[in-house]
């Protein structure tokens, strides 16, 4: 347990210290902003401030666009550039277990990726101190499904730097995986049957367009949220576990 | 086989393996009894209500909920207006609780402007929607449409000074649990119109056929017919602005409903004959209410000052006041703020009748009101010494102090206003809702009509403008610049 708070402490504070992490974060606080920004100039918003969270968290731009490419971003230096530089090989032979250390990077991620969502956060207070009456359980519901589906992106670029230490194949890998679970179920949403109702199951901005960002938290959306980051967390350690054979 | 493809074999097990677990994971916790959904909102109005998620609870297994959100009325966008977008967003979370609470029984579609052209034609066809239509709710050979009016209660653009349309209340809740209800319990009630007696139609768009669609999306099946004796099957009759008297077989065929305790809702305007009217008194005269002849008028305000003489002083506005703060079929009207508008009434009889029947006085006039009779000149719409101010009575409801023939509570709602169920339904259709489902035994059901809670934001330039500079460049130059810092810092 020592050793992975080591780790993740480590993790956390080379993420403080790296200028890269900085301009992720300030490009997603700028294109933020201008989503915000855009979406307040509209008069349907401005009519009535209920239809922001989902307009943010679940149908606009945010959701379809920046969260798929963001998380990656953040998870190359992670598994991938350690690699590329040769430091992998000598975590894996610490006296650390391999899935803390799959672990110890994950929670460094998630907690770093909240500082991008107190961005977003300080927006909607930004608008309550100008006097906004904001339905408080549309935002934070609204908010806590886009964390959850964050760190399902997480889970889904580590498992993709796990693979590579080519560092552009680490991140696009993992965007293209977040944005297939993304459109693949919304390409089938219509269908008719069990290819339909399996797609709507899966359908993200389904969850955070009608449930979160309705005030409304679902079970299965957080069994779903959290199983999938579980399972590519899983298949992360396999893959580090297999390096040792299958390099 | 070499130790490294076992390995190998044994990794892709194991993650085959992690990949199935999850599946079942996720399939186990998708059943109903494991599914939850907790409503975070301060009114718990975010989701379905227990009613409507008992409703759907019932549903046959393959039933099917199809929503066409696509903007169909023009005029309710013009000026921004935010109706279309409200509504959606509002109709959209509560299908897909409606699915998720109906654990697999329901399939649930939204058709939006989105949706790919075959798909919204195909649909369409399918279900055989007409414009209008935003729910499609169907359970094998059964189907209930909801209509966009039947869901929100809106308040149309006005062009004079550019006030765009808005939603007062919504009842998407509600409707969709009458819609399953009617669904899952697979029958309907029917209501007879009567139009033997030279009432309008109920095929007609300028007679009955607004109370006929409303009945159909309250959940009765209306029927019309010509007289009380074709009634057999009959839950409910409805009269509506009867001219000529019973003939002695229906009178006689009203009798024996009045007497096996069946519902009645009758309605007659000032137009009525007397002939007629005093058929109604005798029939009600147990119940302890009839109609009175007279044009209910009160005197209307203008610059202060309280004038008659007008034709507009035969229509009525009833607030809250005025509507019984005791009886099931005002008090959701009441709690809901609801203004209704009587036009043409004439009084009704408010007294005791036997010991059998309880009555109640469902709405009533101003104190300065009169019954203003005709003179030779017609209808002046002015007080005369003839005449008497007063409370009047406009409706009343009268049923057994307790359950007669079969359970039936003998339900009766007497209206002295004819036109408030033809051109005037409007003005008043939450009053002929909540009568018609206190009728049909449902007393404890409100309108299921909710604010909507809007909020608005309407800052001053300064603000947009401090809102956007600290979005835009305030927030994402601070982070840049603490970037810099730190690139310089690690440089020394």
């Amino acid at each position: 347990m020592r050793a992975f708070v080591a780790l993740w402490k480590r993790e956390v504070f080379s993420m403080l210290v790296s200028p890269f992490a900085y301009v992720l974060l300030g490009v997603w606080f700028l294109l933020n902003g201008m989503l915000f920004v855009v979406a307040l100039s509209t008069q349907q918003v401005l009519a009535d401030l209920r239809l922001l969270p989902p307009y943010l968290f679940g149908s606009g731009m945010l959701v379809w666009l920046l969260l798929p490419a963001f998380p990656p971003l953040l998870c190359i230096r992670l598994f991938a550039e350690e690699h590329r530089v040769g430091t992998l090989e000598p975590l894996l032979t610490a006296p650390i277990r391999d899935f803390a250390v799959v672990l110890a990077k994950y929670f460094a991620a998630c907690v770093f990726f909240l500082l991008f969502w107190s961005g977003v956060l300080l927006l909607f207070l930004l608008l309550h101190w100008h006097g906004a009456d904001l339905d408080w359980a549309r935002v934070l519901g609204g908010m806590t499904g886009a964390i959850l589906v964050s760190f399902l992106f997480l889970a889904t670029g580590l498992w993709a730097s796990s693979w590579s230490s080519n560092l552009v194949l680490g991140a696009g890998g993992g965007a293209a995986l977040n944005y297939l679970l993304l459109f693949v179920p919304a390409l089938f949403e219509l269908n008719e049957g069990p290819l339909g109702s399996i797609s709507r199951s899966m359908h993200l901005p389904n969850f955070l367009d009608r449930g979160f960002s309705a005030g409304l938290l679902d079970s299965y959306a957080l069994v779903y949220l959290l199983g999938l980051s579980v399972l590519f967390l899983f298949l992360t350690w396999m893959r580090l576990v297999s390096r040792r054979w299958v390099p | 086989m070499s130790r490294r493809l076992r390995l190998g074999l044994l990794t892709a097990f194991a993650a085959a393996c992690a990949i199935a677990f999850t599946m079942l994971l996720l399939y186990t916790f998708s059943r109903p009894g494991l599914r939850v959904r907790i409503d975070l909102s301060s009114t718990g109005t975010a989701g379905l209500s227990d009613r409507t998620v008992s409703a759907i609870g019932q549903l046959p297994k393959g039933s099917r909920l199809t929503a066409f959100l696509f903007p169909e009325d023009d005029s309710l966008r013009w000026f921004n207006s935010n109706v279309y977008p409200q509504a959606f967003d509002r109709i959209t979370s509560l299908v897909e609780d409606a699915r998720v609470q109906s654990g697999g029984k329901l399939e649930t579609l939204v058709i939006d402007i989105n949706s790919p052209m075959v798909a919204r034609e195909r649909e369409i066809n399918r279900s055989e929607r007409k414009p209008g239509e935003a729910i499609v709710l169907e359970s094998g050979d059964q189907r209930r449409v909801i209509s966009f009016e039947d869901l929100f209660q809106i308040l149309r653009a006005n062009t004079n000074d550019s006030t765009p349309a808005r939603i007062q209340r919504e009842r998407v809740d509600a409707a969709l649990g009458d819609a399953v209800v009617a669904l899952a319990s697979g029958s309907t009630l029917k209501a007879g119109i009567v139009t033997g007696y030279g009432q309008a139609s109920a095929t007609d768009p300028n007679g009955l056929l607004g109370l006929a669609q409303l009945l159909v999306r309250d959940n009765w099946e209306p029927v019309e017919i010509d007289g009380p004796a074709d009634a057999d099957d009959c839950d409910l009759l409805i009269f509506v602005d009867q001219k000529q008297p019973f003939l002695p077989s229906d009178l006689k065929a009203m009798q024996d409903w009045l007497a096996d305790d069946k519902a009645v809702f009758v309605a007659l305007g000032p137009n009525a004959s007397p002939v007629a009217a005093n058929q109604w008194n005798e029939l009600l005269k147990d119940r302890g209410t009839g109609f009175e002849p007279g044009l209910l008028c009160e005197p209307i305000r203008v610059a202060g000052t309280l004038i008659e003489g007008r034709s507009d002083c035969a229509k009525l506005e009833l607030n809250g006041e005025r509507l019984s703060g005791q009886h099931p079929i005002t008090v959701p009207l009441i709690e809901d703020n609801r203004l209704l508008l009587v036009i043409g009434a004439r009084p009704v009889r408010f007294q005791s009748g036997t010991n059998d029947f309880t009555q109640e006085r469902l709405l009533r006039t101003d104190p300065l009101a009169w019954a203003d009779s005709q003179d030779p000149n017609g209808l002046v719409f002015s007080y005369d010494k003839n005449e008497e101010r007063g409370i009047r009575s406009i409706a009343v409801a009268t049923e057994r102090w307790a359950a007669g023939k079969e359970g039936r509570m003998g339900r009766v709602v007497a209206f002295g206003s004819a036109a408030s169920l033809g051109a005037g339904l409007d003005f008043n259709r939450d009053f002929v809702t909540s009568s018609l489902q206190w009728l049909g035994g449902d007393d404890r059901k409100a309108s299921g009509l909710i604010g909507l809670g809007e909020r608005p934001f309407q800052p001053d330039r300064a603000s947009i403008a401090r809102i956007n500079n600290i979005s835009v460049y305030g927030i994402p130059g601070v982070t840049f610049l603490i970037g810099l810092w730190v690139f310089l810092r690690r440089r020394r």
